[in-house]
């Protein structure tokens, strides 16, 4: 848990901005001959802030295209190396057997359609673009890959993203576009309250006959602030003196209760 | 109210905290011990991480056995010789606990050890400390009354060298038996999060043949510092250390230990410590049943580089 968001975010963020650039490059061409207005897209808020009343939180999602087409929607914060390990039963009790590492897992993925993605893309376009959560790359690393088979991979691959679809970092919402007048759409992006921070992608989609025909990526920072930010900063970037300062004002705590007797 | 802790990275209950502060302070007060071992697996059970629960709780324990000692210290209940005795083995364990600590987080296995770390010393202490209880009871209940006990037994710890007095003990021992019992909670401490008052107290009782008054006094004395040491090293080498949870926490206990101590006072020792047991045993059945119950989910998973 602690060094989530830590890692240096430049690198990943460029990947996706070229991967947006590609995926806009290649549609460039269809659409040019169409002849046809891109769809457009921006997010009510470009920043989720993460203070200390922080439960959570919804940013929407707002766009317009020429109509008559699907949109559909794809949230995905950053990616970062997670385990997975299977819980055995060793003479009576549970315990952790060997971790298996995937790495550049997405810490928070989420898609939402104006219909089940079945019904809009067909299964080589999903994966083509990695959408929706099965088409995503997580890669076993490297020594995972030569300890495990690749049936075990798939178990573990299946366990992470069902673990994260329950802790709501993993989420669908096939029906979760809705369309105002033919034209405008808008949907509900929520963040529960232990959303990783980092740098999120916000990829939109349109959809005709199972043809991808616009797209168009939207940055999105998700990032504590104030005391949160601090104290996290301080505790990572200087971790003896945080140590330090931590049992410092703990040990003169100790003599509140003494004070206040004094002064009544 | 909610709060978002920084470090633990969650949204929890500002009440919630208070609340389980308070009642852990409660029955520190009433029954003298720092509470530590019920602390942690609370915030487990309201879903810390458990590496968060550990470190902040050695934190937070600093300032709850600060209160405690000063007024023990006013008493004359410490003996800082022997504090400092049992302290120099603290420091050594805790250093080692912190630094298994991190390799036992690597394997993946630090949740099973903690909870098993704490089904088999709670599990003893409340066997022992019931067993005591038990008898010391029906004693008081039986015609004739109380008998008065020798002030310690001696056996083959007092037969070591290096021998040494520790007067507000009453003592003349060897400084290896402290030494050893300062270095197994030292390591207790940082692997389990806990100032170890409830393994210390009754190896200083029953081991050490120490007056029951100065034990608390001094356990707390040695306590400070081992936490500190503990919670010093955890917030350097894992980042565990949430100071806003810390003081949540704080702001309960020392409210609860004020109302506990006056409620303990009015008890007879007997019943409280049988009491206690109760209570000890209680918490190690649940961690055990939770050890042997089949989990929720039969993968774990953990994010970062390990």
């Amino acid at each position: 848990m602690a060094g989530r968001g830590r890692r240096s975010r430049v690198p990943a963020a460029w990947r996706r901005t070229i991967r947006g650039m590609l995926v806009l490059a290649a549609l460039a061409l269809p659409l040019a001959a169409s002849g046809q207005a891109p769809v457009v897209a921006d997010l009510s808020s470009h920043v989720v802030a993460i203070d200390t009343s922080f439960v959570g939180t919804e940013v929407v999602l707002f766009g317009a295209t020429e109509g008559g087409s699907d949109i559909v929607v794809v949230i995905r914060g950053p990616g970062q190396s997670v385990t997975v390990r299977e819980r055995v039963q060793v003479a009576g009790i549970w315990l952790n057997a060997a971790g298996l590492q995937f790495v550049g897992a997405p810490t928070y993925y989420a898609l939402a359609s104006t219909r089940p993605l079945d019904e809009v893309l067909p299964p080589d376009v999903r994966s083509l673009y990695q959408i929706g959560i099965e088409a995503v790359a997580i890669p076993p690393s490297r020594d995972s890959a030569e300890y495990f088979d690749s049936a075990t991979i798939a178990l573990y691959r299946e366990a992470l993203i069902r673990e994260m679809r329950e802790r709501g970092l993993y989420r669908e919402s096939e029906t979760g576009v809705s369309v105002l007048g033919g034209r405008l759409f808008r949907t509900d992006v929520i963040f529960p309250s232990d959303v990783p921070t980092g740098a999120y992608f916000v990829d939109v989609y349109e959809v005709r006959d199972s043809q991808l025909v616009g797209a168009q990526t939207v940055p999105l920072t998700v990032r504590k602030v104030g005391l949160e930010a601090q104290i996290y900063q301080f505790a990572h970037a200087h971790a003896a003196y945080y140590g330090a300062a931590a049992v410092l004002v703990a040990f003169l705590a100790g003599f509140l209760p003494t004070v206040v007797r004094w002064l009544r | 109210m909610q709060i978002y802790l920084p470090i633990a990275e969650m949204s929890v209950n500002v009440f919630v905290l208070i609340g389980i502060g308070g009642l852990i302070g409660f029955l520190s007060g009433m029954f003298g011990v720092g509470g530590g071992f019920l602390m942690t697996p609370l915030l487990i059970f309201i879903g810390i991480p458990p590496a968060v629960a550990v470190g902040t709780q050695s934190n937070q324990t600093v300032a709850t056995s600060v209160a405690a000692v000063i007024a023990h210290w006013r008493r004359g209940n410490v003996d800082v010789p022997m504090g400092l005795v049992l302290l120099a083995g603290g420091l050594a364990g805790s250093g080692i606990g912190v630094l298994l600590f991190r390799l036992l987080k690597q394997a993946g296995q630090i949740d099973l050890v903690i909870a098993f770390s704490y089904v088999l010393f709670l599990g003893l202490v409340g066997v022992m400390m019931g067993v005591e209880s038990g008898r010391a009871i029906l004693r008081a209940r039986r015609p004739g009354g109380a008998q008065r006990r020798k002030l310690h037994k001696h056996h083959w710890i007092h037969g070591l060298p290096l021998k040494r007095r520790f007067r507000r003990s009453k003592l003349y021992i060897s400084v290896f038996p402290p030494l050893g019992i300062g270095f197994i909670v030292g390591l207790l401490a940082a692997i389990m999060g806990v100032g170890g008052g409830f393994i210390m107290v009754p190896a200083m009782i029953y081991l050490l043949g120490m007056p029951t008054l100065v034990v608390i006094g001094t356990s707390l004395f040695q306590v400070i510092f081992v936490t500190a040491n503990a919670a010093f090293l955890h917030a350097v080498t894992n980042q565990t250390v949430d100071v806003m949870l810390a003081a949540l926490l704080f702001i309960g206990s020392v409210t609860g230990a004020q109302l506990g101590t006056r409620v303990g006072a009015k008890l007879p020792g007997e019943q409280l410590r049988a009491m206690l047991a109760v209570l000890v045993l209680a918490v190690a059945g649940k961690l055990f049943y939770d050890m042997i119950s089949t989990p929720d989910s039969m993968f774990e998973i953990t994010w970062g580089d390990v």
